[in-house]
């Protein structure tokens, strides 16, 4: 009875309830002894017996309850929440660079009348390249590696581009047309400094009765002027893509020599932000708009090269890395 | 595409710096991606004369040489391990104090107990060939003392030509956007071929059998050939437009397709079974061994060039090995064909064997450059490799074709005579096919015209012709564009 008060756990106290009263416990060996006794001394020594462990089960039982009452105070006294403390304070996210220079680009082109559409990563062969004037067999197709989607004999791509959303957005709309499509491409590239196998872009589509090449150069000066400073220098240069005509590349004036020429500019005082022209007829009759009665110009440029060149970033794969250390700085 | 800029010069003049004829030619649409001078790490190394060379006395492998350049009183004397030198040449000299390609510094230094006063130098040390064995040799009339990058220096532009632009995938098409800048005029190259010798038909003959896939083949057969390096500045050119110079005869192949534009491919004629060259599809599971050494197993949608054994080559990708000139090659063939584009481009994806070759004829080709590439190739093989070349060529074309009032067998084509233009000595005619109703235009020696006296409406039978060979009164003066 002593080594059951004495009991201040519930394990030890379970070794003292199998000492006793468990199957080889001495009070279990002593009730068994019970049977080999003569006939009078068995209901004698059964009702001496049994009051015992009756009593030592009732004093278990009954130190158990109490140890279970003393290990729940202690856990509430462990556990007791102070609301008078401070509360916590959890790490605050940022936008990540490239999702912020996206927005900062719709932004833009936001104020020049642009509404924000998108159109699926997975495309088929027919609206990535053929409807842009790139058969197949053709030797543009060299501009862009592709993916094609395992099983569906090359019907099925990753979009090389974002340029199958002027398809989706000419079929969808009548022009006036002023259209911005943002999204995530993908080509089969070794991934270095400048390349990914993912990446984003920022497609532009226009298509008026009145849009001209001059149309396209003035709000690229805008657009150039307003995300790289006011002072930004830009230029023209001829460019070939197969669904534009005339096709040009657009340079702005290095950031980093201020175009007297450096690594970055390769020597050259220009950097090329985006390719752009004017629609190709028969892109726009194919989107199921009458090149004599409108035409237009379709741009675009890589969210990944602008976000780098906004922030003097020199490799592309710290966008994709997700090092805090990195995005932290944002 | 690299541009030496020595080469270009070779067909327009310029005076603009290099930087800034890179940028003119950028704003035309030819971006220039790099700017790159070939000697310009090269410091004081300059062309010396190899006076004497004698084995080094403690170490076999070594020679030691006096070495003769302007400047000096006494001959340098210097050590060195390679084994191609000899008395009288002339070689790049690293004098002490000079500095070579990855920053290396040359001084007098003690080699196995001797003074090197400084170096001769390989190809490779220089950056300018991959050849790491040997000397580079200098041609005999380099001038002594003189700095080497003014002998072996260059100025290439490497522009991404875009896919539109085939026509910029050469010397002569570069050259015209130069001529643009400028306002000056391109000079071609003054093709013509000394021919003598047999008729090329008693060595050669053609037959093209889908005139769809190869509407032109012109072949010359050369021979007397003497196979060793092209020279010096042809290496060089070579080199520094990216490709690595073989030997004279693949050289000039090379050559003429950087220069026109025009992929050129030349045949062992000793493996040429018959001398008869056939253009057509595959068979199932036709087996060829291409350049590379590996074994493939063609398909029927392939166009090959074979013999009457077998394929000898993938048309516009890769020729045979079995027919791969040789250090032993005496007479060759030589090919400048026109090819169908989009089959090229599905037949060098399909066996994954995209040439410098494929990627011209895949972005379609000016038909006449058959005739002129084939006669540059020639010439050139005349001059650098000794080649005599048989009189006249074989030429193949599609309009070339008999024309025979009955069937004359298997491959003639039933067609209605349409129209009929009887001006000059070449008769044209327009013919409707039967089966399929399209077109075919016929062009007919006025003569042999009038002898089968065809009219408008009749009934005739068409065969591709096997081979017209043309010969050349003018003594091949220039090619005549066809």
């Amino acid at each position: 009875m002593p080594a059951v008060e004495r009991a201040d756990d519930p394990d030890e106290l379970d070794s003292v309830e199998a000492a006793y009263l468990g199957r080889n416990g001495e009070l279990r060996q002593l009730l068994a002894g019970i049977g080999k006794l003569s006939g009078e001394d068995r209901p004698k020594v059964g009702a001496a017996a049994n009051p015992i462990r009756e009593e030592l089960e009732a004093a278990i039982s009954k130190r158990r309850a109490k140890l279970e009452s003393i290990a729940l105070d202690v856990r509430l006294a462990r556990e007791k929440t102070d609301v008078t403390l401070p509360g916590r304070t959890l790490p605050r996210g940022s936008l990540h660079p490239l999702i912020e220079t996206g927005r900062e680009i719709a932004r833009i082109w936001g104020q020049f009348g642009f509404v924000v559409y998108e159109s699926p990563e997975v495309e088929t062969d027919e609206l990535n390249f053929e409807l842009l004037n790139i058969p197949p067999d053709h030797p543009a197709r060299d501009l862009w590696d592709t993916m094609y989607v395992a099983g569906t004999d090359r019907h099925y791509l990753l979009r090389t581009h974002t340029s199958p959303g002027q398809m989706r957005v000419m079929r969808s709309t009548k022009p006036p047309i002023r259209a911005l499509l943002p999204g995530r491409c993908f080509r089969y590239e070794a991934v270095d400094a400048s390349h990914g196998f993912e990446f984003f872009q920022v497609e532009g589509l226009m298509v008026d009765e009145g849009t001209t090449l001059a149309t396209l150069r003035g709000l690229l000066d805008e657009f150039a002027r307003a995300m790289f400073g006011p002072t930004t220098a830009t230029r023209f240069r001829p460019g070939y893509y197969p669904f534009t005509e005339p096709s040009v590349a657009f340079d702005i004036g290095c950031l980093i020599c201020g175009g007297s020429g450096c690594a970055a500019c390769k020597r050259t005082g220009w950097l090329t932000i985006l390719g752009a022209g004017m629609v190709h007829p028969q892109v726009l009759r194919n989107g199921g708009i009458d090149p004599e009665m409108h035409q237009g110009f379709a741009f675009g440029m890589g969210t990944d090269r602008i976000a780098m060149l906004r922030h003097g970033i020199s490799d592309l794969r710290v966008f994709f890395q997700d090092d805090l250390r990195f995005l932290e700085s944002f | 595409m690299r541009v030496p800029l020595s080469w270009l010069r070779d067909y327009v003049d310029f005076d603009l710096p290099p930087e800034r004829l890179a940028e003119r030619l950028t704003l035309l649409g030819l971006e220039v991606q790099a700017v790159e001078r070939i000697g310009a790490d090269w410091s004081s190394v300059v062309v010396g004369e190899l006076l004497e060379v004698v084995p080094h006395p403690n170490a076999d492998r070594l020679s030691l040489t006096k070495v003769k350049v302007t400047g000096q009183d006494q001959p340098l004397s210097i050590v060195c391990g390679a084994h191609n030198i000899a008395a009288g040449q002339r070689v790049p000299v690293a004098l002490p104090g000079a500095v070579l390609p990855g920053d290396r510094r040359i001084g007098v230094s003690s080699i196995q107990g001797t003074e090197s006063q400084g170096m001769l130098c390989s190809g490779a040390e220089l950056g300018l060939t991959t050849d790491a064995d040997g000397i580079l040799i200098l041609p005999a009339d380099s001038k002594l003392g003189s700095p080497l990058a003014d002998v072996a220096g260059d100025v290439v532009l490497d522009i991404d030509v875009k896919p539109n632009r085939g026509d910029a995938l050469s010397l002569i098409g570069l050259a015209r956007e130069v001529a643009a800048i400028t306002g000056g005029e391109i000079r071609w190259p003054e093709i013509s071929v000394p021919e003598s010798g047999d008729a090329t038909s008693d060595h050669l003959s053609v037959e093209v059998t889908d005139d769809k896939l190869c509407p032109r083949f012109v072949g010359r057969y050369v021979d007397g050939l003497k196979i060793g390096p092209s020279p010096f500045r042809i290496q060089l050119r070579l080199s520094a437009a990216g490709m690595r110079p073989v030997s004279n005869v693949v050289d000039a192949s090379n050559y003429v397709m950087l220069e026109l534009g025009k992929p050129i491919h030349t045949f062992d004629a000793a493996s040429v079974s018959g001398g008869k060259i056939i253009v057509r599809v595959a068979r199932d599971n036709e087996p060829l061994e291409t350049l590379d050494h590996v074994k493939r197993t063609l398909t029927p949608d392939t166009l090959v060039i074979a013999d009457s054994t077998g394929a000898i080559g993938i048309a516009g990708v890769m020729g045979g090995a079995g027919s791969e000139v040789s250090a032993t090659t005496s007479a060759v063939i030589v090919e400048s064909a026109v090819f169908d584009a989009v089959s090229i481009r599905r037949t060098a994806f399909r066996y994954g064997l995209r040439s410098e070759a494929s990627l011209r004829f895949e972005k379609g080709q000016e038909s006449r450059l058959a005739r002129v590439g084939a006669d540059r190739t020639a010439q050139l093989l005349a001059e650098w490799a000794d080649a005599r070349d048989q009189d006249a060529v074989a030429y193949v074309r599609t309009y070339d074709v008999e024309l025979t009032p009955s069937s004359s067998g298997r491959s003639s084509i039933e067609a209605t005579v349409r129209h009929i233009r009887a001006f000059g000595p070449v008769v044209r005619l327009e013919l409707d096919r039967v089966d399929d109703g399209s077109s075919i235009e016929a062009h007919l020696p006025r003569a042999h015209y009038e002898k089968l006296a065809v009219t408008k409406g009749q009934r005739v039978f068409v065969s591709p012709t096997s081979v017209a060979v043309f010969a050349q009164p003018d003594g091949g003066k220039s090619a005549r564009s066809a």
